[in-house]
């Protein structure tokens, strides 16, 4: 089967069932066809690849045998990159059948990344949405809270673009990814109205782990950690808010660049304005802090075979180029100040005062 | 005030003040180019200081082990949240200011003082490489390689034939091809306990008993599970001076760089070939594979200046081409020798085969 993403680029899956092509047939369900809509970027050839133990861990995630460097995941299932054609010719990914999805869901993104990067357009690792007609990017590091904020605003019925990642093109126009919600327990927690349509049966979870986040049942640290890891759901926009899903937007009204607030915490949520140049350097960072098993395996397969990849190699200029034409162009650049995943109401509150 | 200067042969100057008396005692048995000083220098590239009670606070945010930042920016912190503040701005212009707690853990102090001295000397043509260094039969040869390939046990074991240490793990190369020693220490692990029992005469009865424990474990003796095993095994590690190594004194003085054998591990992907073979690839394919172990080595460093230019949205523009100049020195370095080649063998135990082989190629040459 191939999968195009929104007609541009376009790879290949083909191999043996188990979680690796169930993910990917769950992630894609719409963008899957039996025709490439153009050249092939890439290849993922779902195979069985597993060792156990591992003999020589040069730094987890990544290791390398007899076939080359390849990236693990904890039960010790392969997955393999021919980095030497990255960019410059269609190469092959290969994977074990039931690599971890949630990891594999990573490593596909920047593939696909890279793929539009050749392309002139990038990825942008933010939840977008378009609300009083003005699209807004807010650009997040990790589990900062770019998820319930989105949620916040679909509530008020903006138009969804993104959770984790939008493509931007050097125009400015940014679309939607084929891509899942990502929700985990700290979302459920927080949007608990929306578990009827997220998936019923989470409802007696999420009211159990309330009650024990309270200490009501004396949980220890793993078993909460075995709960939180149990509530996650990845779902379709178009399944949770219907009819509220964008694919595309010419020009970039906002961005508000969600931080940590270490400061002053005590303080509350609150918005200072910023430049291009702040903005191009902590979106670039944050989207190579998410590569760092990519650049990690990249950089010890440099070491073992001596070779470089030169499209990978200018990899950075071109997108710090492509950023920085992009981002210049975009009059309201903002930060936005968190001090935890629970101010989401507060930040709405002052994004919509300064949109409209 | 007690101040400490670390004199890199006035190239880099790390300027210690008033550090509490482990890490002094620590600092002393570490470094050569240590002196002890009445007045605060004028200007020097790094300035450490302590203080107590630093460590990590609930508002932080963890990176990822071992980087993080809070209000004030950026720091390391060792496994008991102690942290070390590191000020990456105007980094390539004047002096960097590290503040540390006075409880930090030592050994992770100088890790932190290796980062500085390599990226301060790339103003100087000069750069970290992770590698050992003899002279033997009065050539200098440098052995740059991955961690773990061996290069501590081909070291002892030319050291058994005569040959002068100049450094274990790390040593600054130059773009002229010279090489500066900075550390007095060799860090031994279980597999050099293995091949050399002699160095167990020097350890205290702990390790004696842990590093017999292990070897009889590793046998299968107690029937114990083999990653509870590796975990004990981890344990035996100690630094020793390398007067504690080697009879031969060693003086640190820049020497000119002879001989490179960048080390590498066999894979199964040279089965066919002979178990170890000394190999000449082009120079600039060694300078990437030499560039990349450094630069491995110098992972926090990195996530630390990505995490300072997360928060203040600022670059430094030497950091930023590091990596390059760091490949630029080494290509250099690796075609300006009288042969610059790579040894590929397998696991610890081909030390005396690998030192074979290097010395009939010396013989040869």
């Amino acid at each position: 089967m191939f999968i195009n993403i929104i007609d541009k680029i376009c790879f290949s899956v083909n191999g043996k069932d188990g979680r690796v092509l169930e993910f990917i047939e769950s992630e894609y369900q719409k963008n899957i066809t039996d025709q490439p809509f153009d050249t092939i970027s890439f290849h993922v050839d779902i195979v069985e690849d597993n060792k156990q133990p591992l003999k020589y861990i040069l730094e987890p995630p990544v290791s390398y045998d007899e076939k080359g460097i390849f990236i693990f995941d904890t039960d010790h299932k392969i997955l393999r990159i021919d980095f030497s054609r990255i960019g410059i010719d269609t190469y092959h990914v290969i994977c074990d059948k039931n690599f971890n999805p949630d990891f594999i869901a990573i490593i596909l993104e920047y593939l696909i990344h890279l793929s539009f990067v050749s392309r002139d357009a990038f990825f942008c690792h933010c939840c977008s949405f378009v609300f009083h007609n003005k699209t807004i990017l807010c650009p997040a590091w990790r589990n900062v809270g770019k998820t319930n904020l989105l949620l916040s605003f679909l509530k008020e019925g903006a138009k969804y673009l993104s959770d984790d990642w939008c493509l931007i093109d050097k125009y400015g126009g940014v679309s939607s990814l084929p891509k899942r919600l990502n929700l985990l327990y700290y979302n459920l927690i927080q949007n608990s109205e929306l578990l009827n349509q997220i998936d019923h049966n989470l409802i007696p979870l999420v009211e159990f782990f309330k009650r024990a986040l309270k200490g009501q049942y004396d949980l220890k640290s793993d078993q909460m950690n075995t709960l939180k890891n149990s509530l996650k759901k990845r779902i379709h926009i178009y399944d949770l808010f219907p009819g509220q899903l964008q694919q595309h937007s010419k020009s970039i009204d906002f961005i508000f660049l969600l931080t940590k607030n270490v400061v002053n915490p005590e303080r509350g949520a609150y918005i200072t304005e910023s430049d291009c140049s702040k903005t191009v350097i902590k979106i670039n960072e944050i989207l190579k802090f998410e590569q760092r098993p990519f650049r990690t395996a990249y950089n010890i397969n440099k070491a073992i075979t001596g070779t470089k990849n030169k499209f990978l190699e200018k990899h950075d200029e071109s997108l710090n180029t492509l950023t920085t034409q992009v981002f210049r162009d975009v009059s309201n650049l903002y930060e936005v100040h968190v001090p935890d995943k629970n101010s989401t109401i507060r930040i709405k509150e002052e994004i919509i005062g300064l949109i409209t | 005030m007690s101040i400490i200067l670390l004199n890199l042969n006035n190239l880099v100057i790390i300027e210690i003040i008033d550090p509490p008396s482990n890490i002094m005692h620590f600092l002393e048995n570490e470094y050569y180019y240590l002196t002890k000083q009445k007045n605060t220098s004028i200007n020097p590239d790094v300035r450490i200081t302590f203080k107590s009670d630093l460590e990590v606070i609930a508002s932080a945010v963890i990176v990822s082990s071992p980087v993080g930042y809070d209000y004030q920016g950026v720091f390391f912190f060792d496994r008991l949240n102690r942290i070390a503040r590191i000020d990456f701005s105007n980094f390539s212009k004047s002096t960097t200011e590290i503040i540390v707690d006075i409880n930090f853990n030592p050994r992770f102090l100088s890790i932190i003082i290796e980062y500085l001295l390599s990226n301060k000397l790339l103003a100087k043509d000069g750069c970290f490489c992770h590698a050992s260094a003899i002279k033997y039969k009065s050539k200098v040869l440098l052995f740059p390689a991955w961690r773990h390939v061996g290069k501590t046990n081909l070291l002892l074991s030319f050291l058994e034939d005569g040959a002068r240490v100049i450094a274990d793990d790390g040593v600054f190369i130059f773009k002229d091809g010279t090489i500066l020693p900075y550390s007095k220490c060799i860090h031994l692990l279980y597999y050099n306990f293995k091949e050399f029992p002699k160095l167990m005469d020097q350890v205290d009865i702990s390790t004696l008993s842990l590093f017999e424990f292990v070897s009889n474990a590793r046998q299968g003796i107690y029937n114990i599970d083999k990653g509870f095993i590796e975990d004990l095994q981890k344990k035996i590690t100690r630094r020793f001076s390398f007067s504690d190594v080697s009879k031969i004194q060693h003086l640190p003085q820049e020497e000119k760089i002879d001989y490179v054998f960048y080390l590498r591990k066999r894979n199964t992907r040279d089965i066919n070939s002979l178990k170890i073979k000394l190999v000449f690839p082009p120079y600039d394919e060694l300078a990437i594979k030499a560039t990349e172990t450094c630069a491995y080595e110098q992972t926090y460093f990195y996530l630390a200046y990505q995490t300072f230019c997360f928060i203040t949205g600022t670059r430094i523009d030497l950091l930023d081409n590091s990596k390059n100049k760091v490949e630029c020195i080494h290509n250099n370095v690796f075609k300006n020798t009288i042969k610059s080649g790579e040894l590929v063998f397998d696991n610890f135990i081909e030390h005396k085969k690998a030192k074979q082989l290097i010395k009939n190629f010396l013989i040869k040459n």
